[in-house]
């Protein structure tokens, strides 16, 4: 899948394309979010960012079985986004899913990034059978953009005691029309189960 | 920016961890990291700075630039408030990294009490009287510093 992001340092839009992740994922979060990370926790450590071990999620997802799937949004050779899906008969839900550092906060380096993976999301739920629908666990920082986005509180927390989001048909079929106008193009040979 | 720099074999330890919250920077940087003065490195080239203008900076030769930044060794702490300074990054994160003082002040509220009780939390190499005093000399000097931003 293909969609237009936006740059907001350099003030244009850009094509960002969600592929399979890979070795070289792997590679590239090593050298590159990682450093960034530390740098922006240096000069402001008030911020609460937090960085998911990538590295393991994307290798996990490559030794389990078909359940889980690993994605990156990719924007000229940089990973601006990483997603983890897992697929099963009763649900589909976003294992993990995160912006690049250098995208966090105001005055964060890309746009529309997190809201392109939703969209990848939602047309594998669809692809998938769930209709478009998925759930989450969200880390308390994130709950306001996926109450912004229409997923709704279930009352469930995990282990964790992270609350449960999930995005229903009707609202999965509203958020589409809504960034359809950002899609380039929905092809779907980086699906979930082909690599 | 790829930065060649974390060219150490990934932490294999069990999925779950720092999988459920995120890692925190300390961990990132003891599981990424080469050892913690990589910290250093990472920094001057984020900042586009070279070893000599570094090392003319902070007051140093840019061999033992060299070393702070590859070696193993406890940076000198008096060396820690000027990299903090040059680089524009919070002096007590750093000082915390570079372990001249535990991870339990980072906990505290930007107090008073807090600023004062960091000399007592050092946890660096046994240090003479001299030391002792000179290095009290270097937080209230910091503190000071801290007042007038």
């Amino acid at each position: 899948m293909k969609f237009r992001s936006y740059d907001t340092k350099n003030g244009n839009e850009c094509e960002t394309e969600i592929i399979s992740a890979n070795p070289d994922t792997i590679e590239l979060f090593v050298q590159t979010w990682v450093p960034d990370y530390v740098v922006r926790i240096l000069r402001e450590p008030e911020n609460s960012y937090s960085l998911f071990p990538w590295d393991k999620i994307i290798k996990k997802s490559e030794l389990s079985d078909e359940n889980l799937q690993s994605f990156c949004a990719v924007t000229d050779g940089r990973v601006d986004g990483l997603l983890c899906l897992r697929n099963k008969d009763e649900y589909f839900k976003v294992e993990y899913i995160g912006t690049a550092p250098w995208n966090y906060g105001k005055n964060g380096k890309m746009r529309r990034i997190g809201t392109g993976l939703i969209y990848f999301t939602i047309s594998q739920s669809l692809s998938l059978k769930h209709n478009g629908t998925f759930k989450l666990n969200a880390l308390s920082d994130a709950e306001p953009f996926y109450h912004n986005i229409g997923m709704v509180k279930t009352g469930i927390l995990n282990p964790e005691g992270l609350k449960e989001f999930y995005m229903n048909k009707k609202k999965a079929k509203s958020y589409m029309r809504k960034f359809e106008k950002f899609l380039i193009n929905e092809n779907n040979s980086q699906a979930f189960g082909r690599n | 920016m790829v930065i060649r720099l974390l060219d150490k074999k990934l932490p294999e330890g069990p999925f779950e961890a720092g999988a459920k919250y995120g890692l925190d920077i300390l961990t990132v940087i003891k599981d990424y990291f080469k050892n913690d003065n990589n910290v250093i490195k990472l920094l001057r080239i984020y900042n586009k700075l070279s070893r000599a203008q570094v090392a003319e900076k902070i007051g140093v030769s840019r061999q033992q630039l060299a070393i702070i930044e590859d070696g193993d060794s406890v940076i000198d702490y008096k060396l820690v408030p000027r990299f903090a300074n040059l680089f524009n990054v919070d002096l007590k994160l750093l000082l915390v990294i570079l372990g001249h003082a535990k991870p339990e002040i980072l906990q505290n509220k930007e107090d008073e009490h807090s600023k004062f009780t960091m000399a007592a939390r050092y946890s660096g190499p046994e240090l003479t009287d001299q030391e002792k005093v000179d290095l009290e000399k270097l937080f209230k000097m910091i503190v000071e510093n801290m007042k007038e931003r």
